[in-house]
């Protein structure tokens, strides 16, 4: 086994199994985990087919470097929430078993800020569009 | 005349519709990825060979997720009322293809752009 492999499957004391953990909960609180979870995966396979989208099919912008970055970006903020997506269920899904608050996710604020990157350079790369147009 | 205050029946399982609406959000995960697929496959054909490995890879997971989630719509009504706990692999395997098919989709596209 790779040491990487090891790594993942050591006990974790300080996290015992999931089922183990406070009491089995409403399971309308887990379905409720769960469509959330489910929500955050398609907003994520929305982002990675924006990024295809604008890579591939989009026509080219009068910035060469336009189509790449903005689909890099899109692409790169779908894996993040996708690879980001089990740890978030597991760790509400204990806070429910515990009867805890939710634990706190940074998600929102990192999905927010690289929407408003990939719009604010769209608005650029379009007024520069719009400018040559012009010109 | 009165009337009769509306009462839920007492043997009611689903209260709130929650196993169906959990049902139709793992439909509608499906049909993303299966979306996502079928985006990518439109893309091979005149972009490079290529991105039909994710794009199969999506049209793949979207198929299997569909027909897993009414599996999985029985299962959470049957196990409503015993208080176990829902079988969790089907969360970690959609999370585990998501990031793969980001990830391999991101791969090729810079491979073939």
């Amino acid at each position: 086994m790779t040491e990487v492999g090891r790594r993942l499957l050591r006990p974790r004391p300080d996290r015992p199994p999931l089922d183990d953990v406070g009491d089995p909960p409403d399971y309308r609180f887990s379905l409720a985990n769960e469509r959330t979870f489910l929500a955050w995966l398609r907003t994520s396979l929305a982002l990675l087919a924006g990024g295809v989208a604008v890579v591939q099919i989009v026509p080219d912008f009068a910035v060469p470097a336009a189509r790449p970055v903005l689909g890099v970006v899109l692409i790169v903020l779908s894996t993040v929430i996708a690879a980001t997506s089990y740890g978030r269920w597991e760790r509400r899904e204990r806070a429910i078993r515990l009867g805890g608050p939710l634990p706190r996710s940074t998600l929102p604020r990192v999905v927010g800020i690289g929407l408003a990157a990939v719009m604010v350079l769209a608005l650029a790369f379009v007024l520069v569009e719009v400018a040559r147009g012009f010109g | 005349m009165t009337r009769r205050r509306p009462t839920h029946p007492r043997g009611v399982i689903d209260a709130g519709l929650q196993s169906e609406r959990t049902y139709l959000a793992w439909q509608r995960t499906a049909l993303a990825f299966a979306g996502v697929g079928a985006l990518l496959s439109y893309a091979a054909v005149s972009h490079g060979r290529a991105l039909a490995i994710p794009g199969g890879l999506g049209l793949l997971v979207g198929a299997l997720l569909f027909s897993q989630a009414q599996r999985r719509y029985r299962l959470t009504v049957a196990t409503a009322r015993s208080e176990r706990a829902l079988d969790r692999r089907m969360v970690a395997g959609v999370a585990a293809a998501a990031t793969l098919l980001a990830v391999a989709s991101l791969g090729t596209l810079l491979a073939t752009a």
